[in-house]
């Protein structure tokens, strides 16, 4: 069978793979009925990642779950599905109804069913280890971990003379990346990687900061997906001088996570919140 | 190889210069650079239109005006006027869905940042490897 439903607590799933022709008997509407009135989940997420095809006889199936779930005040959501599954869902003008997530966590978001979204151990694993080993193969540089702690939000300074900052964003939550450091770190960094020896941070050196938050967050998200998040990038900025300030917006939390280097301390801080009523600008 | 020349469009200039000087140090190689998609799509016709045209774009994702992803659509849907470059993806974004867009457009490699000089080598000589392939052909 091309299909199996998997029971969640609040939720059901139904897993898709290889080509969907709605010739399947018992069909999944039919299971649907019976799984919806043993559970009484009034929400379905359709897998999608391992389905190679929907035929229109199948589109028809979802659409009768989608009629079902409507009448008790329900939803469906399809997450992963191909560009071509998608094209058909939208050249068949069901797109509307049988909306795409580009997560699981975006759907349960829709559904008012995901757990806390500010940050916890999970979410900060991605960033520490991307800071690590963004350090050790662009920079030549060493980190040593050293324990995270949680900052006020209402405390905008950063630790350091110079930051990069990127913003992030995904269905789910809304945050900052900020990396920051000492100048003389800085300037060490920068003469390992470019072989330059700056006497002072400026407008043509500071630049690699921003380019060392691009980097670590690019490598996070790869983690941050396998854990369900699917994060979208934007264009870093550079902040730097003594007691310079990054204004976190809203109320999420701040996790510092303090790297301990041959020259000193650096520091990622990383602020996250749930997206859907809240924006974080650095 | 003499005369090969290389675009290097990154928004960040650190990048650039790391990647400039090591191409200049293992290669004989004409540096070009570039900040955005916009500024290289200008000196990829400007070459081409003096015969003189780029061999290899390395192209970074996310740049203001025009994105890497957006130039590299535009270069492959350049008609036959334009000598084709090999391009090769520098960049962090990493989702496989990305890394498999770009591929539909013909890129030679994928590098995702951090990078090291190795990986910039190794794009490079496989690139020439295949067009003494193509023309041993």
């Amino acid at each position: 069978m091309p299909f199996e439903w998997v029971r969640q607590s609040d939720h059901l799933v139904l897993k898709l793979s290889g080509d969907c022709t709605g010739e399947e008997k018992p069909s999944p509407a039919d299971t649907f009925a019976a799984h919806q009135k043993e559970t009484g989940a009034k929400h379905v997420i359709v897998q999608c990642v391992d389905c190679g095809h929907i035929s229109g006889n199948f589109l028809r199936e979802l659409l009768a779950i989608y009629k079902s779930l409507k009448s008790m005040n329900g939803q469906i959501r399809l997450v992963g599905a191909s560009e071509s599954v998608q094209g058909f869902l939208k050249s068949n003008g069901v797109d509307r109804v049988l909306i795409h997530k580009l997560s699981m966590k975006g759907a349960l978001a829709d559904f008012g069913l995901a757990k806390s979204r500010d940050i916890d151990v999970n979410f900060i694993n991605p960033f520490l280890n991307a800071t690590v080993k963004v350090f050790k193969i662009q920079c030549f540089v060493e980190l040593k971990a050293k324990k995270p702690y949680l900052k006020s939000t209402s405390d905008p300074a950063l630790l350091g003379d110079v930051s990069g900052i990127i913003s992030i964003t995904s269905e789910t939550f809304a945050g900052t990346l900020a990396i920051s450091m000492s100048d003389t770190i800085f300037l060490r960094i920068a003469k390992n990687m470019l072989g330059e020896d700056a006497a002072a941070i400026n407008e043509t050196n500071v630049d690699l900061i921003g380019e060392l938050a691009n980097m670590i967050l690019g490598q996070a998200k790869v983690e941050l997906s396998s854990l369900g998040y699917r994060v979208e990038m934007a264009l870093p900025s550079c902040v730097w001088g003594k007691e310079h300030k990054i204004k976190h917006f809203g109320s999420g939390k701040c996790m510092v996570l303090p790297f301990e280097t041959e020259w000193g301390m650096i520091y990622s801080e990383i602020m996250a919140h749930s997206s859907a009523s809240e924006r974080s600008v650095a | 190889m003499k005369n090969l020349r290389i675009l290097l469009v990154d928004d960040s200039r650190s990048i650039r210069s790391l990647v400039r000087s090591f191409i200049e140090e293992e290669f004989e190689a004409e540096v070009f650079e570039a900040t955005d998609g916009e500024e290289a799509e200008r000196v990829l016709q400007e070459k081409n239109a003096m015969m003189e045209p780029i061999d290899i774009v390395f192209l970074d994702w996310m740049m203001p005006k025009l994105s890497g992803y957006g130039l590299l659509k535009r270069i492959r849907g350049t008609g036959a006027f334009f000598r084709q470059p090999a391009v090769v993806m520098l960049t962090a974004e990493t989702y496989f869905d990305q890394i498999e867009a770009c591929m539909k457009f013909r890129v030679a490699k994928y590098i995702t940042k951090p990078f090291s000089n190795e990986d910039i080598k190794s794009a490079i000589e496989q690139i020439l490897q295949d067009q003494e392939g193509k023309r041993a052909v």
